[in-house]
């Protein structure tokens, strides 16, 4: 049971991906104009992660080590065009919202790396844990960002006004730049708290 | 229909892709194994891998600390066939003389047909071999010693040293052999850093699981030379080196003289201190300092300034100085023998 | 003609893939510290974004839009939509295009695979690559505007990590607090860049 825990916490904390390691901060930028994208593409990264973790540990005895790459990417691309196809079906505006960025999980550096250093070596209870634990970590990161840029930048939350009607919302945080530097300073407090962490 | 047709296009052209790929391979690299030439043994090699690669799946262990990406300079070998050509990683590590003779680095280039290499005839005896952690203790606060026991003996010489597997990882990391030369078991004496991934892994690797380790590396030889004396200096974890070649020393070499000098942080750091007394060799000495600790029996000081105050170069014997500690107790050391007279030619280190 | 030169300049400035899609971050972040590897994993990006972008329309085109086999199956086929699977579809042939490359280079271009050969696994799985499909997909291009439209992406991902790596050769010698080192000013930076280029936006093609 406890490595299952550990399994668990060390993507959602000890080890998450975005900060620790500085991966698929691609779509961490593109999709955090909004929380409830944020919340969606959080949600879709942690069911690709669990269920191509799950596929990968289970069939690891079976994958010959010259085309395990191409393997790995077939299930992951297999897990997001389901994903794709259940948004399209039951949330099609949200479809729209995330747009090409619901495929781009497939190159998502977190789904593939943790599919290749931990699904390929652990069971599947483990690995099932450790997608859960690294799509949640990169959930709530995603989440935190979006609600920065949202409330700051439209002066809403999930859509509703929370800002007073007189404030003046710093729109630059929904645009392209925005992004980029909330996720410096972001990366800045990390960074810090890491050494704090390493000495 | 439709059905079919939607489950079969996509799969045909995935097939259609594999298929591609699979067929410009064969147009690509020669089907079968190709002839690999390694100083005069001949060996079978996949076309297409790397020589590094196709040297280590032959059993031949040539050393490479980055894992074949060109970035440490290491697994420098020479091509007797064909002009290679010199890619930047190669004239990154490797002068324009060797170049010219032929000189390139193992894992840059690859095997597309027959091939002739030359690598320096020592590494042909370093094996790669499973070991079973024997038996684990404490010597210091921070320093394990494991004794290992590989299922093929290593014929190692005192003064090398053996590269660890990390568990599940790719990485390696290099200790040297603790133990005396002729020993089945191999000794190390590894130190934890803080956060550091091998030291952390082999600290918590519990007594009776099995790891890989490849060797023996390492250029050291004790000097042939009737009657010369050896001068081991070491501080901290540094021991291991020193601990093989005192005891080395002490069963098969009395016509050497012995002058081993250590330094610790404190008498808490120190080890084997105990084990080096208890041995008999007519000519032995050993002085220890402790630089944060004031203790009867220990200079208290450096290193480099014990070996000022206490330390006298004989007149006539050679003398062959081994030295291995941090870079900045190296440096310091040889600075204060050198201006005794001794040259830096007689001096071989291994820093850390 | 005009067209073209709009979708180039659109690609490389105005709708830059990294600094206003976010595309290809992880390699752009850990690979702009050197200005070299820039060049290289900048042509390299180039070179597989062209012709993935022009292969895979080709496929989509007549095979996996909706209804785009009828020239294969009759008007039968004019209901089959297979757009869903496009995605698989794509990342099998990036990564088998890679694979290709890296094989026939490795083979007769050594020189060349000295300098790119470490950066064509990289490009599997740098979204950049994928995203130009996808997005060729959305914009409904030909083939061939595809290519161009592939290739000027390409060249604006190329010209960010380029001028990325420029500006940090300048940080090795500035001094900042430590915690702010590597990743978050290489971040702020790109901010930076991605205003700068913003002032393009006024641009229309």
């Amino acid at each position: 049971m406890s490595r299952l825990r550990d399994a668990f916490l060390d993507g959602l904390w000890r080890e998450n991906p975005v900060f620790w390691q500085v991966l698929g901060i691609c779509s961490a930028l593109a999709v955090t104009t909004r929380v409830e994208n944020a919340l969606y593409m959080g949600a879709a990264v942690t069911v690709v992660a669990m269920g191509s973790n799950m596929m990968v540990s289970l069939l690891r005895r079976f994958i010959p080590r010259d085309v395990r790459l191409m393997v790995e990417m077939v299930i992951i691309a297999g897990f997001v065009a389901l994903f794709d196809l259940y948004l399209k079906a039951f949330s099609y505006p949200m479809s729209q919202q995330l747009g090409p960025y619901v495929g781009l999980i497939v190159t998502n550096c977190i789904i593939l790396g943790r599919t290749e250093a931990f699904a390929l070596k652990n069971g599947v209870m483990e690995s099932v844990a450790d997608g859960l634990g690294n799509g949640l970590g990169y959930s709530a990161v995603l989440v935190v960002i979006a609600v920065i840029r949202e409330v700051g930048g439209s002066g809403t939350f999930l859509g509703h006004q929370v800002l007073p009607a007189g404030a003046q919302p710093m729109r630059v945080l929904v645009a392209a730049p925005g992004a980029f530097i909330i996720m410096s300073l972001l990366a800045w407090a990390f960074q810090y708290m890491k050494e704090g962490r390493r000495v | 229909m439709h059905l079919l047709v939607t489950i079969l296009v996509p799969v045909l052209w995935i097939l259609a892709v594999g298929a591609f790929v699979l067929l410009v391979r064969k147009l690509v690299l020669p089907s079968g194994p190709v002839r690999l030439e390694v100083n005069d043994r001949l060996m079978d090699a996949t076309p297409g891998s790397s020589v590094l690669e196709a040297l280590g799946t032959a059993g031949v262990l040539i050393p490479s600390g980055c894992g074949g990406k060109g970035t440490c300079g290491y697994c420098k070998v020479r091509f007797r066939s064909g002009d290679v050509p010199v890619l930047p990683t190669d004239s990154a590590w490797i002068s324009g003389e060797e170049l010219a003779q032929g000189y390139r680095l193992a894992c840059q280039h690859r095997i597309f047909g027959d091939m002739a290499i030359e690598v320096p005839e020592k590494y042909l005896s370093i094996r790669r071999v499973q070991a079973t952690l024997k038996a684990a203790r404490m010597l210091t606060p921070d320093i394990r010693e494991l004794v290992l026991h590989p299922d093929e003996s290593l014929d190692f010489k005192a003064g090398q040293y053996v590269q660890v597997e990390i568990g599940d990882t790719e990485e390696q990391r290099a200790y040297s052999i603790a133990c005396a030369e002729g020993s089945q078991d191999i000794i190390l004496n590894v130190r934890l850093v803080p956060g550091g991934l091998g030291s952390t892994w082999l600290h918590s690797l519990p007594v009776g699981k099995s790891l890989f380790i490849s060797g023996p590396y390492g250029d050291y030889e004790l000097p042939g030379e009737h009657g010369t004396q050896l001068l081991l200096v070491a501080g901290g974890v540094g021991l291991a080196p020193i601990s093989s070649l005192v005891r080395t020393v002490a069963a098969t070499r009395n016509d050497m003289s012995v002058r081993v000098f250590l330094g610790f942080r404190t008498l808490e750091h120190a080890y084997y201190l105990d084990e080096f007394g208890s041995l008999s060799h007519p000519d032995l000495e050993m002085h220890v300092a402790l630089d944060s600790e004031q203790r009867e029996g220990f200079y208290h000081g450096f290193v480099h300034e014990m070996i000022k105050n206490v330390y006298e170069p004989p007149q006539k014997q050679p003398v062959s100085v081994f030295l291995c500690g941090p870079p900045p107790m190296i440096e310091a050391v040889m600075d204060v023998l050198s201006e005794m007279g001794i040259s830096r030619s007689d001096m071989f280190y291994d820093k850390f | 003609m005009s067209e073209l030169l709009g979708i180039i300049l659109a690609g490389v400035l105005t709708h830059n893939i990294l600094l206003t899609g976010f595309l290809g971050m992880c390699s752009f972040i850990a690979i702009s510290r050197d200005l070299r590897a820039s060049l290289g994993l900048g042509l390299a990006v180039t070179f597989v974004a062209t012709f993935t972008a022009g292969l895979n329309a080709l496929i989509y085109n007549y095979f996996l839009a909706p209804g785009a086999m009828v020239w294969l199956l009759g008007d039968s086929a004019r209901s089959i939509d297979l757009s869903f699977v496009s995605l698989i579809v794509f990342i099998a042939v990036i990564a088998g295009f890679v694979q290709v490359v890296e094989m026939v280079i490795q083979r007769w271009f050594p020189l060349l695979h000295g300098v790119l050969g470490i950066f064509l696994p990289l490009i599997t799985v740098n979204c950049a690559i994928l995203g130009v499909s996808l997005f060729m997909v959305i914009k409904g291009l030909t083939p061939f505007r595809a290519t161009v439209y592939g290739f000027a992406s390409g060249a604006g991902w190329a010209l960010a990590i380029i001028l990325m790596a420029a500006m940090r050769r300048r940080l090795d010698t500035s001094a900042m607090p430590r915690a702010f080192a590597g990743v978050p000013v290489t971040l702020l930076l790109t901010g930076l860049l991605a205003a700068a280029f913003s002032a393009f936006a006024g641009m229309e093609f």
